[in-house]
């Protein structure tokens, strides 16, 4: 009997938490991961403001196109700014979108996904024509239509992002909602005097939370990376720095034929991390939460 | 003493593609607090349906006529609340294929404590699960498995967890439909003597349906024989199992070798043919085109219920006592 006393909830956090440190995969994710967010968070402490100011560099006497070996720890760009600094600021931006967006995308997604999905009938048709009305927008001209429309700041963006990315989330999920819905352990749930709320919570949304967690996973590095597109197109708010925003900088500015590699690279290898950090907790969370693959692990 | 559960007449049609198809058509019969009724008959007879017709758990645009009452309320005209409160409450469901009525993605206990948390029988969560741990043991699962997920278990003890579930809320009625149909035969027989003690213990009526005779005969007081939608034999489950007076009951009986009677074993008899379509019944008696002993008189008209023998009924104008 003593299995079961007490704080059994808690235990199983804690086991979750173990488990997941033990895969190695997940281990690495969330030690890259905690890097960027400490360093976003830190940023005051490791970085200046004053150096993204091109009037601030300029007279503080810093050159154009100044190598990591001349002047601080990564040079800096043709307005005698700092990379690091843009670097480092940067990260908070890219991060910010990409959770924020990724947020919004699930959120949407899988609402759409599981009401569609389990209320069936004429409701399904009306969110699934909805759905497909945003499914066939072309990303790319609506995002520009819209950060003219909207202005070119770090919300719209984030709007942006999650308006147009959600339909294939909500796709994903209602299918695999409507396939959960004839098992018979929701007749049973039904059966044994559930309603259609306790249904999906204690039944629909254990069993999709596996697809869920891996499409969030997809979602942040798609976010980022959309983030990055919409910057270097030059549609990101051009008052701050993102990685998006340096590495089009770089690029309009021949930092590539200049060999200038301190200005595209750290940005670069930033989001190819962060990216890489979400892709790998996502992996293993989603082995730990669905207990069928982990004897398979 | 008054019925617990009284089905009148009760009809079920699903509505599909090719139009109307009856699935049950006018069943009736009555069962006594602490009485057991055995449903036997082929595949697609309609014993599931009107095993789930009883808790009304039938697929939306199904017609179902007729009553069942469970105790004084009429189960199939209930308000969904209150349909809501008596399902598990006043009779609970075992579900055939033990895998898919558990969720794959939950632990054992969880799924356990799920309806007695939903009628708030415990009065809080600890006590819920104190009661799961309680109910595993009377069926024989040891709290160290409570913790599992349904696929570390073994196809008999996810069927035992399915009858633990089936009594977490105390319910005076408890339908199994099939309970031990995918079982092999030692743990059939495990499941069998679970269900035998709880019934013994509780005072648990029971409706239990499957298409093994020998099954019926072992846990239930009366049998009743369903063939197209119809009861076509029933009466104590001894007499009708070694005395049977319809032709599809005495097929059925024969259907299973006695182990040890060389005879039997030697010239094993089974029904020639399916078991008609419901949406096409044939006319008259829907047996006749099976039946051994089949006359002319059989074709005109269905028969009805009547005594065919002490205590025993027949739809057979042959089977009289």
């Amino acid at each position: 009997m003593t299995v079961v006393v007490g704080d059994r909830k808690r235990q199983r956090w804690v086991e979750v938490a173990r488990e997941f440190w033990q895969a190695r995969s997940g281990r690495i994710g969330v030690i890259i991961l905690a890097f960027f967010v400490i360093l976003a968070i830190a940023a005051p402490l490791v970085a200046g403001t004053d150096y993204i100011n091109p009037v601030k560099a300029r007279a503080a006497g810093l050159p154009q196109w100044g190598t990591p070996a001349e002047v601080g720890p990564l040079g800096t760009d043709h307005f005698r700014r700092s990379v690091w600094d843009q670097f480092v600021y940067g990260s908070r931006i890219s991060l910010l979108v990409g959770l924020a967006a990724s947020f919004l995308t699930i959120l949407i997604g899988s609402a759409v996904g599981i009401v569609s999905g389990f209320v069936g009938g004429k409701l399904d048709s009306a969110l699934m024509r909805i759905t497909e009305w945003f499914l066939v927008i072309p990303f790319l001209p609506l995002a520009i239509v819209l950060a003219a429309v909207l202005g070119r700041s770090l919300l719209n963006m984030i709007f942006v992002i999650g308006i147009t990315s959600w339909p294939s989330t909500a796709r994903l999920v209602r299918s695999q909602v409507l396939t959960l819905k004839q098992r018979t352990f929701v007749d049973r749930s039904r059966s044994l005097g559930g309603s259609g709320l306790h249904v999906v919570r204690q039944h629909i949304l254990p069993n999709v939370s596996g697809l869920i967690l891996a499409n969030t996973t997809l979602a942040v590095p798609i976010s980022i990376l959309t983030e990055t597109t919409l910057s270097f197109l030059g549609l990101g708010n051009p008052q701050t720095a993102s990685w998006g925003k340096t590495l089009e900088e770089a690029f309009v500015n021949g930092a590539i034929a200049r060999n200038a590699w301190w200005y595209y690279l750290p940005a670069g290898v930033g989001i190819v991390l962060v990216v890489l950090a979400f892709t790998l907790i996502g992996q293993t969370l989603e082995q730990i939460v669905d207990p069928r693959l982990k004897d398979r692990r | 003493m008054t019925a617990l559960l009284s089905v009148r007449d009760l009809t079920v049609t699903y509505r599909t593609s090719q139009g109307e198809v009856p699935a049950v058509r006018g069943v009736s019969f009555e069962l006594e607090p602490g009485g057991s009724l055995g449903l036997a008959g082929e595949s697609g007879c309609g014993k599931s349906t009107m095993a789930n017709a009883i808790l009304r758990l039938l697929p939306a645009g199904t017609t179902t006529t007729g009553e069942v009452l469970l105790g004084e309320e009429d189960v199939l005209t209930m308000k969904p609340g209150r349909l809501r409160a008596v399902r598990w409450t006043g009779a609970a469901i075992v579900f055939q294929g033990a895998l898919h009525a558990l969720n794959p993605v939950q632990r054992v206990i969880d799924q356990i404590t799920e309806p007695i948390i939903l009628h708030k029988t415990e009065p809080d969560e600890k006590a819920a699960e104190k009661r799961a741990v309680d109910l595993l043991g009377q069926v024989g699962i040891p709290a160290n498995r409570a913790e599992d997920y349904p696929h570390q278990l073994s196809g008999g003890q996810r069927q035992r967890v399915l009858i633990a579930m089936a009594l977490a809320c105390d319910p005076d009625l408890l339908i199994a439909d099939e309970p031990t149909t995918a079982l092999d035969l030692m743990v059939q027989a495990q499941v069998l003597a679970v269900l035998e003690k709880l019934r013994g213990e509780r005072q648990l009526s029971m409706i239990f349906i499957t298409h093994d005779l020998s099954v019926l005969t072992y846990v239930c007081d009366r049998l009743a024989v369903m063939y197209a939608g119809r009861i076509v034999e029933r009466g104590p489950s001894d007499q009708v199992f070694e005395r049977p007076t319809h032709p599809y009951t005495r097929a059925l009986a024969a259907a299973f070798p006695t182990i040890g009677d060389r005879e039997s074993r030697m010239n094993p008899s089974g029904l020639k043919g399916d078991p008609p379509d419901p949406a096409a019944l044939p006319a008259g008696c829907p047996f006749h085109p099976r039946c051994p002993d089949a006359i002319d008189r059989c074709r005109d008209a269905e028969p009805p219920l009547l005594p065919s023998g002490p205590a025993q009924e027949a739809a057979c104008i042959l089977a009289r006592p």
